[in-house]
């Protein structure tokens, strides 16, 4: 298929299962790492809840 | 005289004598109106056919006198002489039997009651001498003679007697309701005038069950009339002599099964076996037919697929699921079976292309097919399915790329199209929020594409959340139903998680809900466990967060995942091993040194360990009654209705059982003294599928759906310590699926290391326990799976409990942190609630506890304020990328060309 955008392509089609974990792992901590600012509302960790 | 003479003499007078008489019977014959026919007549009269035909009026037996010369005169006639002597004789209630003349009983009698029946009017039905009723008492006569060796000639008398109205009843010889053609026709009439009658008029006998042809016959006319197969099999059984016949006659009990096979099976071989047969008939290596052959493969596996398998599900059709699919398929009673029959056998296909194609990438293949099923039965993607059909129908293939764009669609956590109909109608403002085919895909040529619709929806929403750019969304308006009717914040949430993770808000909420609680606290000791970590942690940060701005920081990573099936799913999976460990690592397992004994049970001899303090255990407390525990947690029996505790599901509830956390006093159901199963070892391999803080009375509600998924099943995945703490109520509940396929096909359920018996006091002698009525049902359920007992002392455990919360009170005060304070708080609650609460007085002042418990609840408020759960409208200022606008219409003039938008999506 004719890629449409600048978007890097994250293929994890014919990846093991391993390996899709540790690749959307990379992807997630790249995510998280906009939320350790510590001004973001929500950097909260919830242990325990009651 | 001499002797010649003397002869002649006597002969002549013999002559005149006999001459004279005739004149007689001559002249009374004439002047005697009531004269009829006897020995004594004279050859001329008894000729005389008025005369015979008076005769036979009086006498029907005259028939038997009559010569064959006469007789042959009126068989040889085309039709048989209304008026003509075997009529009247027939008529008059004339029967052959081995006294008829022989010309009666060959091939000319048959002749001549053909035409008898054939020359009968359909009288009236109430007419007892009409034509039925006579062809009736010629046809009942008719027994034992050798009329019904001629096969032939059987179908014709037959035939024409039911052309001339003739019916059999429930009261007619057996010889005639054993036939074909009548018990045909009988039953034509019966099923199709008086059917609610057809147990009680039922005339089956087993040479009727013998004929095939007539079987085949038989079961279509009742299926035409819309009987079910089990109403079917009920009137083919309704007697012993039937049963038995179908019992003693494999060909007739294979013809059956796979002619009329019942949804319910163990009620079906209940009708003629018992337990022990059962085992027999299905050892049997002669089973030809091709259901009950298969039928016998899974029984071989597992012997209550009986009970559980829908016999339906042994059709052609479904003979590409393999064996050890089916025998899962088969536990699962009320979903998973019910929807893969119900799927049209277009649909059933695309099933078994995308079963197929989930098989090569996965071993967790229910999982992903509960998904499929589920959203191929009751979901949204019906227009697309309808589509894909047509395509098909007009030679449009569908290929392998469809097929994998399809199962990485659904895959997905299905949402019920049927349940918003009927139940959240008031509930959802938008059917499209809640369907789950995100961005509405519907036709062939959107599934080919639908990596590019959802790159460009994306980037769309991510570009302008307010979609409010005419230029760049009236393009793509249909695929952008869902994110309008959802809050600014929300659509940004969607797109990134579609974008990123192929997950919609609804997935992530379960996400969410099911895992963030004590994410943190798992370890991250290898990358693989990391990145679990690193994703639920995302997914909750995106689903959390209310600062827009800051999400679409995020949507400008220009990352878009592309996968092959549901990542919810897998991620779900992979979450729950991953808490499963921190449960299975710590479990009791007996140790030599703990021995402390050895007792008997009924000769075998049962080890005995104490478990000291600190113990964790996974516990199932079941009730103990005369029959083998083993056997009954083996049987794997499903859910008999609410309220019957004995019945041990597949997905069992068991709970997790601490020093902090032991079960409380034994108790008993019905009178049955209760003991408890432990499990140590035994869980690896079987999945927690449901951790609760509480009984919510899981065995009740869904407890044998095999299927489930886990994303549907409610609670909170969190550690033993978080579980420990948070334990209402007396114990807790988990969940666990209790039924697992090995690497032979074979489902085997998880077995109990040992018996748990809670000791009341610190010192015993296990002779002292012979009168206890659960220490005696501990040792019979040991001996009979095979396991140790497991004594847990609870005053040791009374005591180890109160110097823990005598060293915590020591160090804990209101500036102590959350996590102390709450492991404080409940463990010395939970103390109370098992031993009372005076000796804790002595340690911990109960004014300060509440202190500490408001001091919690206060966090709790304040952590929550900051959280949005995906419902507010925003109108935060964003700043529009150019570029990325650009972008977007040039790849929408992209699309268009390749006909996926059609210029007229502008709705």
């Amino acid at each position: 298929m004719k890629k449409l955008k600048n978007n890097i392509i994250i293929d994890l089609k014919n990846k093991s299962e391993y390996e899709k974990v540790v690749e959307m792992g990379k992807l997630s901590r790249m995510i998280n790492n906009f939320f350790k600012d510590k001004k973001t509302k929500n950097n909260r960790l919830i242990i325990n809840k009651t | 005289m001499n002797k010649e003479n003397a002869i002649t003499a006597h002969k002549n007078k013999t002559g005149i004598g006999k001459l004279v008489k005739n004149l007689f019977e001559i002249i009374k014959s004439k002047v005697d109106k009531n004269y009829i026919l006897s020995e004594k007549s004279p050859k001329s009269l008894k000729r005389n056919k008025d005369l015979i035909i008076k005769t036979i009026k009086r006498n029907n037996k005259y028939l038997n006198n009559v010569s064959e010369e006469i007789l042959l005169q009126e068989l040889n006639q085309k039709d048989l002489p209304i008026q003509g002597i075997i009529n009247i004789a027939f008529e008059n209630g004339y029967i052959l039997n081995e006294e008829s003349p022989l010309v009666l009983l060959g091939k000319d009698g048959k002749k001549a009651i053909l035409r008898y029946i054939k020359i009968q009017d359909k009288a009236d039905m109430f007419n007892k001498n009409n034509a039925s009723f006579r062809i009736k008492n010629l046809l009942e006569d008719l027994l034992d003679k050798n009329v019904f060796t001629d096969l032939d000639f059987q179908k014709e008398l037959f035939e024409l007697s039911i052309e001339k109205g003739y019916n059999i009843s429930e009261d007619s010889p057996n010889h005639l309701k054993e036939n074909e053609i009548l018990a045909s026709h009988y039953y034509k009439e019966l099923i199709e005038n008086d059917i609610e009658n057809l147990s009680k008029k039922n005339i089956m006998n087993p040479q009727l069950l013998a004929n095939k042809d007539f079987l085949v016959n038989y079961i279509n006319l009742l299926r035409e009339k819309g009987i079910s197969n089990e109403d079917i099999i009920e009137t083919l059984t309704y007697n012993e002599e039937c049963i038995n016949a179908i019992k003693n006659n494999s060909n007739i009990l294979e013809f059956i099964f796979e002619n009329v096979t019942p949804a319910k099976l163990d009620i079906f071989f209940n009708k003629f076996f018992d337990k022990e047969e059962i085992n027999g008939f299905f050892s049997l290596d002669n089973i030809t037919s091709h259901k009950l052959s298969r039928l016998s493969q899974l029984y071989k596996r597992d012997e209550t697929i009986l009970e559980t398998l829908n016999g339906n599900l042994l059709d052609k059709k479904y003979d590409n699921i393999e064996s050890y699919k089916m025998q899962i398929i088969g536990k699962n009673i009320h979903g998973f079976q019910e929807k893969l029959l119900g799927l049209n056998d277009f649909k059933y296909n695309l099933y078994s292309r995308m079963s197929e194609y989930v098989r090569t990438k996965t071993n967790r293949w229910n999982r992903f097919e509960q998904s499929i099923v589920d959203n191929l039965a009751d979901g949204y993607f019906d227009d697309l399915c309808l589509d894909l059909y047509e395509s098909a129908k007009n030679g449009d293939k569908i290929s392998q790329k469809d097929i994998e764009t399809l199962t990485f669609l659904l895959s997905k956590q299905n949402n019920s199209k049927k349940a918003f109909d009927e139940m959240l109608k008031n509930y959802y403002t938008s059917e499209s929020v809640y369907s789950n085919n995100t961005f509405n895909i519907t036709t062939k040529i959107e599934l080919e594409y639908y990596e590019s619709i959802k790159e460009i929806v994306c980037d769309t929403v991510l570009t302008d959340s307010g979609l409010e750019d005419e230029k760049i969304t009236t393009p793509i308006n249909k695929y952008l139903d869902k994110f309008r009717a959802l809050p600014e914040i929300d659509r940004v949430k969607l797109a990134l998680l579609e974008k990123y993770y192929n997950m919609d808000l609804e997935e992530a909420r379960t996400i969410v809900n099911k895992f963030s609680i004590d994410i943190a606290n798992l370890p991250k000791d290898s990358e693989y466990k990391e990145s679990i970590v690193e994703q639920i942690s995302a997914i909750r940060n995106i689903f959390e967060c209310i600062d827009i701005d800051k999400l679409k920081e995020i949507g400008n990573l220009d990352f878009i995942v592309q996968t092959d099936l549901s990542t919810t799913t897998y991620l779900v999976e992979e979450t729950k091993e991953l808490f499963e460990e921190q449960y299975k690592d710590r479990l009791y397992n007996p140790k030599k040194s703990e021995k402390i004994g050895e007792v008997e049970y009924k000769g075998k001899k049962i080890k005995v360990f104490d478990a000291g303090t600190d113990i964790s255990m996974i516990v199932k407390r079941v009730n103990s009654n005369e029959k083998n525990s083993k056997d009954i947690w083996n049987s794997m029996t499903h859910s008999k209705g609410v309220g019957d505790g004995n019945n041990l599901r597949f997905y069992t509830s068991t709970s997790y059982m601490t020093d902090e956390n032991l079960l409380n006093e034994k108790s008993s159901i019905k009178g049955s003294p209760e003991i408890i199963l432990g499990f140590g070892q035994g869980v690896n391999g079987f999945s927690f599928d449901e951790i609760e803080i509480c009984d919510v009375g899981t065995t009740f509600i869904g407890g044998d759906e095999v299927f489930n998924n886990g994303l549907y099943r409610g609670g909170t995945h969190m550690t033993p310590d978080t579980l420990e703490s948070n334990t209402k109520g007396g114990y807790n509940e988990i969940v666990i699926n209790t039924l697992k396929t090995d690497e032979n096909g074979k489902t085997n359920k998880m077995q109990p290391d040992y018996i748990v018996y809670i000791m009341e006091h610190e010192n015993y002698d296990l002779e002292e326990l012979e009168n206890n009525e659960v220490w005696l049902s501990s040792k019979k359920a040991a001996s009979e799976f095979g396991i140790p007992i497991v004594v847990v002392n609870k005053e040791k455990i009374r005591q180890s409990e109160m110097n823990k919360i005598a060293d915590m009170s020591e160090v804990i005060s209101y500036e102590s942190n959350d996590t102390d304070l709450r492991k404080f708080v409940a463990k010395v609650e939970h103390f109370i609630e098992r031993y009372g609460d005076e000796e804790v007085k002595k340690l911990v002042i109960m004014a300060e506890l509440s202190v500490y418990k408001k001091k919690l609840e206060k966090t709790e408020k304040e952590k929550n304020k900051d959280v949005s759960m995906s419902n507010t409208k925003q109108n935060t200022p964003h700043n529009r990328k150019i570029n990325d606008r650009d972008s977007i219409i040039k790849r929408q003039e992209d699309l268009r060309n390749a006909n996926v938008l059609t210029g007229d999506e502008g709705r």
